[in-house]
């Protein structure tokens, strides 16, 4: 099973350790994109509740029945269905790019869904959810209170924004035998790559400039 | 080995990892893709090694770390729901679940019942006392819903309202469940408020209907979904005040392991409390508004009081002897 590998450190990055003894690093999302997720679903669950309760109303009583479980099932249930079933992600979280899982990086389960879900109540007390917010602030991983309880957390699909598959295994514009001669640390290597792959968004000028950070390894670096 | 050579070498084992974690988490996975699957993470996983420590870019190390990330996901993912596991559940889980907390049961319970005889006794010798529980207009609804003994006034348009109780009761109750359920985590407050306060009314609407003589209709009425309802409230109330405990003395584990722990517990309670909730809203929508006699209803209300404490003092006791 996964656990955590190293102890906190001011970044936010979680890092944890697989038992093929690698780890996997993710980012928690904090306040600002959950809450911006959590409007997307509210609207969208605005939208379902006009769909559904438009039919129904021409039914008297059946219909009335029917709407109320409805309004119930989407206040409570929308978002254990689809992180469940949908890999942690509601509509909203799939449009910010997060994902509900469990604190070591795996799905969650209906149990844990269904916790945290049913803890947002207390989330928005005393209002707004001010207790939610205090919460995330003062845990390390951005953790709320249902969050908290349930053992989950909310983290970012990708890296950050930017890191595609296709940019990945492209070829570095970064000739290799000279990277060798120029016998660098293993951090400060990474750098050196991470700016030739990011070079092509960046003006000449920044180049130069973050290379020379990188000084004196980058005095002759100008390749591109 | 340099960046290049690495990424050609291996890209067809990270790639055919992507699509064979897709076709497993879809269910249309072969039997040779299963067995190839755990070499295929175990590679790749290497690679994701190598990669950073070889200070490879950002890239490449996080297309790793989502492709390892992605298949531990597939190979640890929750074990889907089936009837075995609801059997076992109901007959096993829940029961035991419901004693392993009995200290908690018995207080809150006496708690929950007291309060709702003692307002009943109350209301009863001293009728006034209602309007302290309940507004005006509200109790004038009460009386006018059970002043009849022509049963048909509980059901006014027949079937079709029936369905409208059903939704009705369901989307309340549970709402009331879970609320009882989260705000446990304010040290139990909360929780405890709502049980005395659902007690309370509870007993003054019993009380006040019975001297005003509407106990032949209210008391068949109600008597049956009483059982499962009043049983659900309590094991919400329960369920949250379990929260609240675990803050309160965590014994030996941190006030956030002692949360978790009661947690776990607490979701099987509400899971419970759910289903009673739901037996409660069928029973009440469809059986307690017919016009059945009274006899016949206060048959099946004592029947439904013995078999609930029958199911949670006995079921599921086998299990726990180790069979």
């Amino acid at each position: 099973m996964i656990q955590e590998a190293t102890p906190n450190t001011l970044d936010t990055r979680v890092v944890l350790a697989t038992p093929e003894a690698t780890t996997i690093h993710l980012s928690p999302a904090g306040p600002v994109s959950r809450l911006v997720a959590w409007l997307m679903d509210l609207t969208i669950r605005g939208v379902l509740a006009v769909l559904i309760a438009s039919p129904l109303m021409l039914l008297g009583g059946l219909g009335s029945g029917m709407m109320l479980i409805a309004f119930f099932v989407l206040e409570w249930l929308y978002p254990v269905f689809f992180e469940v079933l949908k890999q942690g992600q509601t509509p909203g979280k799939q449009a910010m790019g997060l994902r509900v899982v469990h604190r070591d990086g795996l799905l969650v389960n209906w149990s844990q869904s269904l916790l945290r879900n049913i803890l947002r109540a207390a989330d928005f007390l005393p209002f707004g959810f001010a207790a939610g917010l205090v919460s995330m602030l003062l845990s390390d991983r951005f953790m709320r209170l249902g969050d908290l309880v349930a053992g989950t957390m909310v983290v970012y699909v990708h890296g950050a924004p930017g890191l595609s598959q296709p940019r990945a295994l492209r070829p570095l514009p970064l000739p290799s035998a000279w990277l060798a001669h120029l016998q660098l640390s293993g951090d400060e290597e990474r750098a050196l790559r991470s700016l030739a792959t990011r070079s092509s968004m960046l003006g000449p000028e920044r180049v130069r400039e973050l290379l020379a950070a990188l000084a004196p390894a980058g005095k002759d670096g100008r390749r591109e | 080995m340099t960046r290049q050579l690495f990424v050609l070498h291996h890209c067809h084992r990270w790639k055919r990892l992507a699509a064979v974690s897709e076709r497993i988490s879809s269910g249309i996975a072969t039997d040779t893709e299963l067995v190839e699957f755990p070499g295929l993470l175990r590679g790749v996983s290497r690679d994701l090694l190598w990669a950073r420590q070889h200070g490879m870019d950002e890239h490449l190390v996080e297309f790793l770390n989502l492709c390892v990330l992605r298949g531990q996901m597939v190979l640890y993912a929750p074990r889907p729901w089936s009837s075995e596991k609801l059997l076992h559940f109901l007959r096993t889980e829940f029961p035991c679940a419901v004693r392993r907390d009995a200290l908690a049961v018995g207080t809150l319970g006496i708690i929950f019942f007291g309060s709702i005889l003692c307002l009943w006794a109350a209301v009863h010798t001293e009728p006034r006392l209602i309007f302290s529980v309940a507004p005006l207009e509200h109790v004038q609804q009460l009386e006018d819903m059970y002043a009849h003994s022509d049963v048909d006034m509980l059901r006014p348009r027949g079937r079709e309202s029936d369905v409208a109780m059903f939704g009705y009761y369901i989307s309340n109750n549970v709402d009331i469940g879970f609320r009882a359920f989260a705000s446990g985590l304010f040290l139990g407050v909360g929780t405890l408020a709502m049980l005395i306060l659902n007690g309370v009314y509870f007993g003054a609407v019993a009380g006040h209907l019975s001297s005003a003589g509407m106990g032949d209709v209210f008391f068949p009425f109600v008597i049956t979904h009483s059982a499962p309802e009043l049983w659900a409230i309590l094991l919400s109330s329960v369920a949250g005040w379990k929260l609240g405990w675990a803050l309160l003395s965590p014994g030996p584990y941190r006030r956030v392991d002692a949360l978790r722990l009661a947690a776990r517990d607490g979701v099987t309670l509400m899971y419970g409390a759910a289903g009673l909730l739901l037996l409660a809203a069928t029973i009440e929508a469809f059986w307690s508004a017919s016009p059945a006699a009274p006899e016949f209803k206060y048959f099946s209300g004592g029947a439904m009081w013995i078999l609930l404490l029958t199911y949670f003092i006995f079921a599921g006791r086998r299990y726990a002897q180790g069979d």
